[in-house]
Order: C-alpha cells, then structure tokens, then sequence
C-alpha cells in the first residue's frame, strides 16, 4: 500500500490531518505526520529532517506520497527528498494536492491497493467535491448581485449591541423588521458582500458579533421610519437581555476523553435529570436525496411549492402552540423556520435548479437547504453552528413532505430514552412526555433549539455524543444524568446504574422537601400571614411557579398569546391555554389580566395607528374598549374558565371610573350571552384594576365601589408619575419605585385599598425586592407577585422579618425627602 | 595570493550570527509588513545554533565541511522558508570546496555561483521577484566581474556590499510574486524584502569579516 507523509508549519494540524485520513483508511494506511520544529516557544515552522525521518519511518515499496502545506513546506520536502537514501528517494512522490483534501482522497485510494501516480491523482481531485458544491453558490451570488443586492442608497450603521451578536433569534427580528417597511434594503458587515437583508439565510450567516457594525444600504420611499425601527432595535439590544450572559463560558467543558466499551459514555450536559430506561434507537441514516432529472419541471415546481405551503401551515401551528404553553422564547425558535421557509433567495435557488437543471423538487430543496447546512456548520461562532440542525429538520420536512414519507416521525410505544443521531425542535416538540424519559444525541450543543426545548419540557438531555453512541442498542437499559454528561449501561455497569436510581431518588426527596417548604404559607416572626404570587406569561411558567410555591398567580398577561401571529387567538384557544395554566397551579386562586397591548407591545394585526406618544395613547383597556370583538371573546373565555376554577379578571391601564363602568357592561354583555347560550361562569368572579395610572390615586373612593381588588404594577406607575421613561439611560439615576414620589402614591394606594375593604397587591419589580416587602409590609401591603423562581428567597425574607418592629423602624421613611433618603433608610 | 582562511569564515559566521541578533526587530518588522513576521526570529535562531555548533565547525578539515555543516544547521533550524533557501545556498557552496583550506577570489566566486543556482531552483525565483535572489544574483554577477578585473578580495567585498545594497533596496518597489508577501499582491509595493535584507547582513558580514 501506499504510505502518506502530510507536511505543515504547525504540529497539530499535520497530526489532524493524519487522524482524519486515518480514520477514513481504518488505520490499514501507514500516515506519518511532520509538523513543526522542536521548538517550544516557536513551534511553528517546517524541518527538512524531520521530513526526512518521517518518510523513512513509513517507507513503503508501493512508494510515498508527500503532502504538505505552504512555502517552506514545499522546499523542505524538496530538501528532505534530496537527502534520502537513492533508493528510497526513487518511490517519493512530492504532492501538490491540496493537504486535507488529498490527504483523505489518497488515503481511501491507497486503501484500496492503488499505485503511487493513482493515488496522486486521486488526491488532486481531492477539492472536486467541494469545487462543484461552492461553484453554483457563487454564481448564484453573482446572479443575485445584479438583481436585489443594493448597493448604492441611503446608509444607516447600527453596532450590534447584545453579548451573542446577530445570532438566530436578532436575525429573525431584524429580517421582520426590514420586511415591515417599503424599501430596498441589504446589508453588510467587516466588508463582506452586501446581502439581502429581507433572506434569514444571508442575515443569520453574517456572523456579526457584539461590536460589530451592520451597514445597511436604503432604496426606498420609507427609510426614515426603517432606520426608526432599526435604532430602537438596536436600543433594544437586538431583543436580548442586556445583563452579560457569561454562563455559557463558565459551564463545564465536557470532556473530550472518547469512551471505551469499558467506560461509561460521556456527552454535554442539555437538559438536567436522571433518568433510567429502555433505550429507543431512531439511528436512521441521515435523509438525502438521490440526484433526479425530470421531464415535467412544472409539476415538481407545483409539488415543491404545495409542500412548502403545508409546512409553513404546520410550523405557524406549532409556533402558537409554543408560545402558548411555553412563552414566547421558545416560540422565536419556530420564527426563525418560518423565515426560512419564506425566504426568496432560497425558494428562488430551489426553483432554478428544477426548472434548469430539471432537478426533481425533492433533490433540488435537498441541494439547496443541504448546502445551507454546510454553510451553519462552517461558521466560527458556536451559536451560529448549532443552527444547523434548524436547517437540517426544515429540509427533511419538507422533503417528507414531498416524497409522502414520515422519515421525521419518531413514534414511542412505552416509556423510553432516546436514542437520535440529531433532534429538531419540533420534532422534541412532537414527542410524547408521558413516554420520553430522557433524549440522547450525536449532534448538538448547549445553545442548540432543540436542547432548548428539551430543558423547558423538563426532559433529560444529553448531546454532542458522536460515536460514542453506537454501543447502545435497542432495548438496552440505560441511565443517564443529564446534569453531568454521563450514560451508563446496565449490562455493563448495573451497579453504576442502582447507584444512579439511588441518585434520583434522592433527588426527588430533596425536591419534595424544598417543595413542601416552599408551599407552606410566609408567616412572618410576629405571626401576619402574606401571599405570595407569581407573574407568569405561560402555562410552563405557572408550573414553575408552582413548583416554586406561588400561593396563587398575580399577574397572568395574556398579550403574549396575541404576538407573532396574523389573527388574534380564539375564544376557543384562549379557553384551552387558560385552562392548562390553572391545571398547572392545581385549583389555586389566578388573576388574569386581560390584553395589555399598545406602547412597547406592538402587535400589527391589531391596527393601532402610529402614535407619537404610544406610551400615553391607546393602551390596555382603552384600546380593548374601542375593539370589542376581541375584547368579549376574551370575556367568553375568562367566563367560561372561570366556571370551574377560582379566576380574578383584571384590566390594565385603567385611569378613570368610565373605563370601568364600559369593561363592565360589556362583561354583562357576555354574561348575558353566556346565559343565553346556557354554558356556565362564576356569577361572583372578582374584578379589578391594575394601578399604573397616577389618576387612580385621586379617585380611589370612587374606583374602589365597583372593584375586588387592585394590583399595583410599579414601574409603570413610577414611569408615569415621574414622568421619566423607564427605558432612558439618561434618566436611570432617578427612575426608581423607592423615590419618595412613588412611595408615598403606593401608601395613599394600600391605605386607601384596605380603608375602602378591596383586596391590594403589589405586581412590579419592587416585589422582588426582599427590602421593599419588608418596607411595604411596614404600610400595609400583604400580597405580593414576582416571578415565580423568586418566590422561595421572599417567603424566607418574610419569615425571618417582624411587622411591628418593621413599621417602627420605617415609620418615617414616606416622610423622606430624596430617592438617597430612601435608600439610606432601608438599607440602614 | 591572497586568500581567505578558514578561521576568517569562522568569523564571518560569528559576525552574521551577530547582526542577526542586533536585527532581530527589524527583520521581524519587514517581515510583519509582507509576510508572516517571523524571519527575524527565524534567521536568530539559526545562526544562534551556527554558533552553538561553532566549535565543531572550527574543526572542520576543509571550507566544504564547514560550510556543509553550516547549511545542515540552518536547515533544522531556522523553521521558515529561509531554512531551506539559505541551507541550500551554504550546502551547494559548500560543494565547489573540496579539499580548500583556503579560499582565492575565484574559490569564493566559484562557490557563491553554485550556491545561487541551489537557492534559484529551490525557490524558483528569479530576479525582480522581490526575494533574496535580488541581493544574491547582483552579488555573484560582481564577483564575477572582479575576478575577470583581477581586484583584490577586499575590493571585491567592497563592490559585493554596495550591489547587495541596491539590490536590497531595490526590492521596496517590487512586486511580490514568490512567497507569503505574493499573496499581498499589490499591497506587497512600497515594503523592502526581509530575506533580501538578510542576504545583504550576511554580505557586510563577510566583507567585515575578511578586512
């Protein structure tokens, strides 16, 4: 056989490309590696001798093939040549072949018992593959130059302001956003190319990192109102928090040791849990698509288009069905494919290669998406990388649904883990929680959208596996911890898995307990009873609330049911979703406020007009008053709900009794029509407000006649009673729920609530503050309502604090004079 | 005749050794413009172990040993381009010297010619290509010229410095076609050539050495 020597400058690059060609020739290939000087603290360089050495070290009668790298490479591997022995110098042959692809190519050719010139030639054809793959990008780049990319236009810069750069979910939005106004619009960034800002394919592989500038270039009747929204993107850094997210850093490497049959498997930690059970191997070969010419280009355009069509359909169902039960965070992962499934510059692509090429519509979306993927798995950012697997389960829909195959169904009969070479998002949210017990991958990341998913149903997830995976087969038993990485089998080490089911069951215990304390009521030291509530958006966050020991919900906002879709949610939708929340918080009392839509909620369909003061125009109830079709079928189904759970409605952006008086006639309304079509609602649910307006204060009395209860929403009652926009970084120094201003309106509020008889809580921010409870609770204020992992911390505050003592010490605090005075007090 | 001994080489090796080091920066920083910054490191540590391997080399019987022990030393040493090219020139100068105790004007002629013709077809430059060859080539065809003229070894050192020199010089308004500063293309103008710049430190060395 023919042996390989690979020259490089670097060391560990010639010992890559070695292991790569090793791996591809099963080691029955002699592959020597020369990189490097022995020179630690200049390694990089190349040695004639150890060239030299390392081709006498794999000396083979078939001859030897020599790759190297660059510029000195070349010359020492001359020189190295020179200075052998004649003999063996006879069977050298210097390569020009490009190093990583020759070295694979010869390597598989020298496998199979070629000689040396055919092995060579095997190896110069080694970049064919890719040739042929990129060369049609390109043209289509150039095709694409001409037609849409604008190159010229008005400029607008913006600095990509969030920790993760333009990575999947900015992209979506800022594709949105650029589709909402009438221009032309492309982008760029490092002096790449200009490209199509309106493709989610171009936008999301810019790879724009925080700092970097995105350049557009404008053609168009609305660019004042495009480079507006793209500001306040930008202000609003791109949609991601703005605290720096350094978990992912600090996250424990995975290691990198392979596993032997001996060992346990070892793979990223996804999604937490232990879980033991029969694996459920779905190890199908990955899907392709064998090349098809046809006749009929028409039909097959047809045929594409229609599925394309389904799968849009589907995913737009999906994505609500997301965003109901587990918020809109998870539900932007199903934006991003439904992007991708609009996106021109690849439907277009897809549609040349059937009617050009006559590929089949199956072939050509499979070329088009399957280079997409290539182009994910090639970026240099790991967010970025792990989009790939977005790609690969949009393609391998829609190519199901082309072909009529259900390749992407994953079907469990009982209780099992799975066992997947990769897992879309919708296909983990397709699965059967009853019977999942765990997921176990060979691809994926922590950032992947599947892993995503994975941790917000609460299924125990490893990824990142590779073939460490093969060992487990259908049936086995295994154990898995997706906290640490680590798999077990029980025919190998059944001791390491009891000691596992011990581990689990541990943890349940610890669960338990903190659940049972977390439940018990927060009494504080001198014995005053609070309640303690949680602000959820979700059915998946009222679980977590729960299981945090909310005593009820607070504040359910339901605006997110009514964001990224094109109609508002049915009566019936609205009645199902409500109803999992109270499945999930198990017959405890929930406020429900009804849509809060209008300032920095825009939702399109809803046709508010441009305001130019949207924070002080049609908001909340006052644009629910003026929609009453969508505001009764969210009546109906709050009625209807309330039925058979302990429901409280509450409106929002209330400032006068008059909105209240018309909220409530047209709930009469509803009642009536509910009468009439005899299906039952609670005569006595309660009715309140939210407190955000300053007016409310002077009308207390008034308001207090006609309501249950109300619900202090702080920050934007401080915004507006300060009349300070809680966003500006200029203002932030005095923005504070603490000021005397504020605090003072939150006294006459919870004063005056319990003076009149009507229940008062306390929904914003300042809830959270384990200090601010302790000052409220001084005024008066016994319910509170946070977000739902908060609420243990609270409860133990107040356990710990004493009311008296509480009131004797801040008595005087609403006298204070400055915001300073405040803070001095109660931190005093 | 005048002749250049063994030990005055041996100084020259020293001296080369020296002005490497003093130039460490500087090639480094002819190197960052074009190429790959690491020429003044690399021409450093080759001539470092030179002289880490002088005392060997004073044994040496013949000019041939000792400048084939100089190229072999460069060559597993100096990592970049420049090991090979220079390895070649010493180690093909080195072949003309057989059994030369000593060197006459002709000897070093002789041996710089051969050392080209090694480091021309290594690197398959030629001159214009913004590379050592600029310095080496104009070296060579001067030596020929003072052999033909007769001049003495100081004064055809003396000549083989200036057009060293300018040949150095030359390179800044060349355009790069060999090596890492070719993938510069344009951009490579305007940047004098670090292994051209080499080449003329190891000619003041040799005439330095022999005065």
């Amino acid at each position: 056989m023919v042996s390989i020597v690979i020259v490089s400058h670097s060391e560990k690059l010639a010992e890559g490309v070695k292991e790569l060609a090793e791996q591809m020739s099963q080691n029955k290939v002699k592959i020597a590696a020369a990189g490097g000087l022995d020179d630690e603290s200049s390694p990089i360089g190349t040695d004639a001798f150890k060239i030299m050495e390392a081709i006498e070290l794999v000396d083979s009668e078939d001859g030897i093939l020599v790759l190297m790298d660059i510029g000195s490479a070349v010359m020492n591997a001359e020189l190295a040549t020179e200075m052998l022995p004649e003999e063996i110098m006879k069977r050298v042959l210097l390569c020009e072949a490009p190093l990583v692809e020759g070295a694979i190519a010869a390597a598989a050719q020298s496998m199979v018992g070629a000689n040396l010139q055919a092995v060579a030639k095997e190896a110069r054809n080694g970049i064919e593959g890719k040739a042929s793959l990129l060369c049609t990008a390109e043209n289509e780049e150039v095709e694409s130059l001409d037609e849409t990319i604008v190159t010229d236009g008005k400029e607008i810069n913006i600095t990509v302001p969030n920790h993760l750069g333009l990575h999947a979910r900015p992209a979506v939005r800022l594709v949105e956003i650029t589709n909402k106004f009438n221009n032309k619009v492309s982008v760029s960034v490092n002096n790449k190319p200009f490209v199509s800002a309106t493709s989610i394919s171009q936008v999301g592989t810019l790879g724009a990192k925080q700092g970097d500038t995105l350049i557009f270039k404008v053609v168009g009747d609305e660019f004042l109102q495009f480079e507006k929204a793209l500001k306040q993107f930008e202000l609003d850094n791109f949609g991601d928090s703005k605290e720096v997210v350094v978990k992912k850093e600090e996250r424990k490497k995975p290691l990198k040791i392979s596993a032997t049959n001996n060992d346990f498997i070892e793979g990223i930690p996804a999604s937490k849990g232990i879980s033991i059970g029969k694996a459920k191997v779905f190890l199908n070969a990955s899907i392709s698509v064998d090349k098809t010419i046809v006749d009929h280009s028409l039909e097959e355009i047809n045929k594409f288009k229609k599925a394309v069509k389904r799968i849009v359909l589907e995913t737009e169902e999906i994505q609500h069905k997301t965003m109901n039960l587990y918020g809109s965070e998870n539900a932007e992962i199903f934006g991003f494919h439904l992007l991708l499934l609009n996106d021109k510059e690849k439907l277009s692509e897809v549609e040349n290669l059937i009617t050009e090429n006559h590929f089949s519509a199956a072939y050509a979306w499979f070329r088009v998406f399957s280079d997409l993927e290539d182009k994910y798995k090639g970026m240099s950012d790991q967010y970025l990388r792990e989009r790939a697997s977005d790609i690969v389960e949009i393609r391998n829909k829609v190519i199901d649904e082309i072909s009529g195959s259900q390749q992407m169904k994953i079907t469990l009969t009982e209780p099992s883990i799975l066992v997947v070479n990769d897992i879309g998002p919708a296909q983990t949210l397709s699965l059967d929680t009853d019977k999942v017990l765990g997921i176990i991958s060979k691809t994926g990341g922590e950032t992947s959208h599947a892993t995503i998913l994975a941790r917000s149903l609460g299924i125990p997830s490893i990824t990142g596996l590779e073939n460490k995976i093969d060992i487990i087969k259908d049936g086995d038993v295994i154990g898995i911890d997706g906290s640490t990485g680590i798999i077990y089998l029980e025919k190998i080490h059944p001791k390491k898995i009891e000691e596992l089911r011990e581990k689990q069951q541990i943890e349940e215990k610890l669960f338990q307990e903190s659940f049972s304390k977390a439940k018990l009521p927060a009494v504080s030291s001198d014995g005053v009873e609070f309640q303690i509530l949680a602000n959820i958006s979700s059915p998946k966050e009222a679980q977590i609330a729960f299981t945090n020991g909310a005593d009820g919900i607070g504040l359910y906002r339901t605006e997110f049911l009514y964001m990224n879709r094109e109609t508002p949610p049915s009566e019936e939708e609205q009645y199902e979703i409500y109803k999992q929340v109270c499945n999930n918080m198990q017959g405890l009392p929930i406020t429900i406020r009804t849509l809060d839509v209008g300032g920095d909620k825009p939702i399109p369909y809803l046709g508010i007009p441009e305001e130019t003061n949207p924070f002080l125009g049609l908001r909340g109830i006052r644009y629910c008053l003026k929609n009453t079709g969508i505001f009764k079928a969210q009546l109906r189904a709050l009625c209807r709900i309330s039925a058979d759970y302990d429901i409280s409605v509450m409106f929002p952006m209330v400032g006068m009794l008059e909105e209240v008086i018309e909220a409530k006639a047209l709930l009469k309304e509803v009642r009536e029509e509910l009468d009439a079509e005899k299906i039952a609602y609670a005569k006595d649910m309660r009715i309140g407000i939210m407190v955000e307006v300053p007016s409310v204060i002077f009308i207390l009395p008034q308001l207090a006649k006609h309501l249950d209860f109300l619900s202090i929403g702080t920050n934007d009652l401080t915004q507006y009673l300060l009349a300070m926009d809680r966003e500006s970084t200029l203002l932030s120094k005095h923005y504070s729920a603490l000021h005397p201003a504020v605090l003072n309106a939150l006294s006459k509020i919870i004063v005056g609530a319990n003076a009149q008889g009507i229940d008062v809580s306390l929904c914003g921010e300042l809830a959270s503050n384990p200090k601010a409870t302790a000052l409220l609770s001084a005024i008066g204020l016994r319910k509170y309502s946070m977000s739902g992992p908060v609420i243990p911390r609270i409860k133990d505050a107040i356990r710990t604090m004493d009311v008296a003592s509480n009131r004797e010490i801040l008595k005087d605090i609403v006298l204070s004079s400055t915001l300073n005075e405040v803070e001095q007090s109660i931190n005093a | 005749m005048e002749t250049i001994k063994l030990s005055q080489l041996i100084t020259w090796l020293e001296k080369t050794a020296k002005y490497m080091q003093e130039n460490k920066e500087y090639l480094t920083e002819l190197d960052s413009a074009i190429g790959d910054a690491d020429h003044g490191f690399n021409m450093e540590r080759g001539f470092n172990k030179v002289i880490g391997k002088i005392e060997e080399l004073k044994q040496s019987e013949d000019a041939a040993a000792l400048l084939k022990g100089t190229g072999m030393t460069l060559i597993s040493s100096i990592g970049g381009a420049s090991g090979p090219l220079y390895g070649t020139f010493f180690l093909q100068a080195s072949m003309v010297l057989k059994g030369n105790k000593e060197l006459t004007l002709e000897d070093l002629k002789a041996s710089f010619e051969n050392g080209l013709k090694g480091v021309k077809s290594r690197g398959r430059a030629s001159l214009g290509e913004k590379t050592m060859i600029d310095v080496l080539e104009p070296v060579v065809t001067s030596l020929v010229t003072s052999t033909e003229k007769g001049l003495t070894i100081n004064e055809a050192l003396e000549n083989t410095v200036n057009v060293a020199e300018t040949g150095m010089k030359s390179t800044i308004n060349m355009l790069a076609t060999k090596g890492r500063a070719s993938y510069l293309g344009e951009r490579s103008v305007g940047h004098q050539d670090p292994g051209a710049t080499s080449s003329y430190l190891i000619l003041k060395a040799l005439k330095e050495s022999i005065n």
